[in-house]
């Protein structure tokens, strides 16, 4: 029976552990099982869960064109369709400004319910406008979320996701697996992924299908923190570093003594080295850069997918303080094989097939396959092909791959940016500035710690070998599209793996 | 990039080809009065005059594939902007044979490298050595150029669809 993965986004950092899963799946390392996604955020123009979304986009464009929807993808890269339910915010429907009093009708409440209101809210939590988020304060958002009743879940987007999940696990005969991801050190996640569990849980069980589903938990703990900017009031209405471990121990506290069967599995993820990012009440400037514990909550979602879920304590460590390696992490030769496969292919396509298109367009194609022996394996001149150089849906296709290159190469080169704990994954200093400074032929100086020798590195490594291979590369025997840009593209995969 | 197998094997094969070409069947076209010379000693202008020519066109051809084909081995250019300077060396190098059958042809003529050349021997020279120039120049650089300049010399794109 195979696993279905659902995943609720909650929050600013349950969106960028979407991004981080995203950019793990165009890897290969989930199944080729499809992963549904909903984000969930009162904040509807958070840059983080704006960042998440257009990575998703980007994704679906590409894994779209290059399994043209099927699922019988003979390589690992871009195996995995991600379908997006999109953003669904407590505030939907609802206008704008919302502030707690408004949201609870607070002028024409029962008075003796607005004076518990008053107690529990300062005059300022109250008359705060809600639209950037839960400013860092659960209490506020647990107020908002517990308002969510069990009935909205047949509204959209929950209807479809609840649907989906039936079907999943009805005529499809799969297990569902929901994991809800986000902080519990904020205001969003923390009031957020109790609530919505709960909610989950209870309408899975009403329609009988919870022994069918399994619900995990991929809860972050502190793992950033950042600096008030000067003239900021200590006790201002948005999310304060120094409130994130008293958060933190409080939500802990409440799922081992009131939720501590919501879940079937529970991750929890977080660094003591916090990471300094900027300040931010919330909206577009909420913004942060990849993070490595979301890396591995990208892989403890592979993880609750293809494991068993069963009732088992499993702790992650690492060698030593302040590096990450490979072995560091889950299942990290599989993980070092997939990410690096993935990243040969985003830094080539990047680095000398993009070069090679444009000295192509602007020299014409006859020219060009002179030099770049390839073009006319998988290209071809005359009018009535599909495969001509010159479509636009040859050419839309190469953008779509130069799209997801550099997203990807761009997520890998922000997550090696913590400088307290050093991911020691790739060199992306070779990656430069994508748009202008990528460093051409550095293929074998890409991985860190790599252990092969240099013979196989200068033969597997070189491009003129790579380029050579793809020439003589039999497309037969690439399943599904095997020439255009699609092709292009799987054979230079198949024919730059790590080795 | 290092050549491939049947790369190699047509570095040493065509070669050997115009060789035998030069110096085995070219002189039976003299020797068998197919070119008529009328005014040398037909075998004693071969031995003393179209050997040490062929012998020079056939090194200065050779020097020049083999001029070519360690460059392209030794530093493959990287950019197809270098590859299209490399297509002007290629007609740079092909100046090296060219030259050697010139300067055969004309240290015959002064009989610098015996004496009775022969006047009637030049026109039928010219379109020999040519021959013996795209056989061992052309033919080998344009079938045994290893990768990525492989399509660099002129026709080798359409050479066993290289």
């Amino acid at each position: 029976m195979s696993n279905k993965l659902y995943i609720i986004a909650i929050g600013g950092s349950g969106a960028k552990c979407v991004e981080s899963i995203v950019q793990i799946a165009a890897t290969g390392l989930y199944t080729k099982e499809e992963i549904e996604v909903l984000f969930v955020d009162p904040d509807e123009n958070n840059g983080n869960v704006d960042r998440a979304r257009k990575t998703l986009s980007t994704y679906q464009e590409c894994q779209q064109l290059v399994t043209g929807g099927s699922t019988e993808q003979q390589i690992e890269w871009m195996s995995t369709p991600i379908k997006s339910h999109d953003l669904w915010s407590p505030f939907q429907g609802k206008l704008g400004g919302q502030k707690l009093t408004s949201y609870f009708n607070y002028g024409t409440m029962d008075p003796n319910l607005a004076n518990l209101l008053e107690v529990l809210y300062t005059p300022d939590e109250r008359d705060q406008t809600l639209d950037e988020g839960f400013r860092g304060r659960p209490s506020i958002g647990a107020a908002v979320m517990s308002q969510i009743d069990l009935t909205r879940l047949d509204t959209e987007p929950w209807g479809s996701f609840i649907q989906s999940i039936n079907n999943a696990v009805g005529a499809q005969g799969k297990q569902a697996r929901v994991l809800l991801c986000g902080s519990i050190f904020g205001g969003t996640g923390a009031s957020g992924i109790p609530t919505i569990a709960r909610l989950i849980r209870n309408k899975l069980q009403q329609q009988n299908i919870a022994d069918r589903v399994k619900l995990g938990g991929l809860f972050l703990l502190p793992y950033f923190s950042f600096t008030l900017p000067p003239g900021a009031e200590t006790n201002g209405l948005y999310a304060a570093s120094d409130q994130f471990l008293l958060n933190t121990e409080s939500a802990l506290r409440y799922y081992v003594t009131q939720a501590s069967n919501l879940f079937d599995t529970v991750y929890l993820l977080g660094n003591e080295n916090t990471s300094e990012v900027k300040f931010s009440v919330g909206n577009t400037t909420q913004k942060n850069r990849p993070h490595f514990v979301e890396l591995y909550a990208a892989l403890a979602a592979r993880d609750f997918l293809i494991e068993d879920c069963d009732n088992k304590l499993i702790s992650i460590t690492r060698d030593r303080v302040g590096e990450i390696k490979w072995s560091d992490l889950s299942d990290g030769f599989t993980v070092e094989k997939l990410m690096t496969n993935a990243a040969r292919l985003a830094y080539l396509w990047t680095s000398d097939i993009e070069k090679a298109v444009r000295y192509t367009l602007d020299n014409g194609f006859k020219v060009a396959a002179r030099d770049e022996a390839w073009l006319d394996k998988y290209y071809d001149l005359q009018s009535d092909s599909k495969d001509r150089f010159d479509l636009p849906h040859q050419q839309k296709g190469i953008q779509t791959l130069s799209n997801w290159s550099r997203s990807y190469l761009h997520w890998l080169t922000e997550l090696h940016f913590d400088n307290i704990d050093r991911l020691q994954l790739f060199d992306t200093q070779i990656f430069g500035d994508l748009n202008s400074g990528i460093q051409f032929h550095k293929l074998s100086e890409m991985l860190l710690n790599d252990t092969r020798e240099q013979k196989t590195r200068q033969d597997n490594d070189n491009i003129i070998n790579i380029k050579e291979r793809l020439r003589r590369h039999d497309v037969r025997s690439v399943q599904g599209i095997n020439r255009g840009t699609v092709g292009l593209a799987k054979s230079l995969y198949l024919n730059s793996q790590f080795n | 990039m290092r050549p491939t197998t049947a790369e190699v094997i047509r570095l040493f094969v065509i070669p050997i080809l115009g060789m035998m070409l030069m110096f085995v069947v070219q002189p039976l076209l003299f020797s068998g009065q197919w070119l008529r010379l009328s005014d040398v000693k037909i075998q004693n202008w071969i031995n003393n005059h179209y050997m040490p020519m062929a012998g020079m066109v056939f090194a200065s051809s050779l020097i020049a594939v083999l001029i070519w084909v360690g460059w392209n081995i030794k530093s493959p250019h990287r950019t197809p902007e270098a590859g299209a300077q490399r297509v002007g060396s290629w007609w740079l190098i092909s100046i090296i044979p060219i030259v050697g059958t010139i300067i055969a042809i004309v240290l015959s003529r002064q009989n610098i490298l015996a004496p009775k050349s022969s006047g009637d021997a030049i026109l039928p020279l010219i379109i020999l050595f040519s021959i013996d120039i795209i056989v061992i120049y052309w033919l080998t650089t344009a079938t045994s150029t290893p990768a990525p300049a492989q399509r660099l010399p002129p026709g080798s794109m359409n050479l066993f669809k290289r």
